[in-house]
């Protein structure tokens, strides 16, 4: 066979694949069918836990509100691949994590009273609040 | 087949590019989709453009390899040349792209930048030197 047909013939074979492949990968892909929510609307953030330990996980600060007392530690661990930040709506200088890789955990401590949103610098969608008592 | 040359059965320097077009454009469908599996699929929008890349580059192999490569050839350099913007955006403009910002250089963006610069390379002298055969005498 000429070798002009043999090429086209992979070629349509592996674009084919690829279709297939991408196909495939819908419901693969994203971590939304393991958790407990259902939907793709905003997410609750429920009652502030009081904790000093937060989960970067699927794009998402785990939980999204916490409560911590004044001079305590606040610790956010990255467990996603990307990496991520938490950092101060009001600026830098109010406090950031700077980047936190996979496997990461980075941490900062408040000194002040208030409520303290947050975000991260690389996904500005992914949001965050810290009340400090 | 396509381009009136289907008897012959040698490769030319032309058919090359084209192959090497496609080669190209699957990495980079690949690469994307390989990505969305590994995290982009929780990313707002840029999860469903990557997905749309894997399946674009699949179609456009499949033109590719029929009689409307040439239209093919000019949807690959779109799909590539688009994906580059997109990088170049989500790596350097300030709020990124759809609000993703990517942070480094990771192996998966330098292999995909990589093959987009090729592919659109590659697809363009391919569709130069059609334009050239179709023109001369």
């Amino acid at each position: 066979m000429h070798t002009r047909k043999l090429l086209n013939r992979a070629f349509l074979a592996l674009g084919a694949l690829m279709v297939i492949f991408s196909l495939v990968a819908i419901p693969l892909g994203g971590s939304e069918s393991s958790g407990s929510s259902s939907g793709s609307g905003p997410e609750k953030a429920g009652p502030a836990k009081k904790t000093n330990e937060v989960a970067i996980k699927d794009f998402k600060f785990e939980p999204k509100e916490v409560t911590v007392a004044a001079g305590t530690k606040l610790t956010w661990t990255n467990e996603d691949t990307a990496p991520h930040t938490a950092t101060a709506s009001d600026g830098q200088d109010v406090f950031t994590t700077d980047t936190v890789e996979k496997g990461q955990s980075k941490s900062v401590t408040l000194e002040k009273p208030g409520t303290y949103e947050y975000f991260c610098q690389f996904h500005a969608y992914m949001q965050g609040t810290v009340t400090v008592e | 087949m396509a381009d009136g040359r289907a008897d012959q059965p040698g490769v030319s320097a032309r058919d090359l590019l084209l192959y090497a077009g496609a080669a190209f454009t699957l990495a980079v469908g690949v690469v994307h989709v390989q990505q969305y599996l590994d995290f982009i699929a929780d990313v707002p929008t840029i999860g469903e453009l990557f997905l749309l890349n894997g399946l674009g580059a699949g179609v456009i192999t499949i033109l590719l390899s029929t009689r409307l490569r040439l239209l093919g050839a000019l949807a690959g350099i779109g799909l590539s040349a688009g994906a580059l913007v997109s990088i170049l955006i989500s790596r350097y403009a300030e709020k990124g792209l759809f609000e993703y910002v990517e942070p480094t250089l990771r192996t998966p963006v330098l292999i995909s930048v990589i093959a987009e610069i090729a592919a659109v390379l590659a697809l363009s002298a391919y569709v130069v030197r059609s334009r050239q055969s179709r023109h001369s005498p």
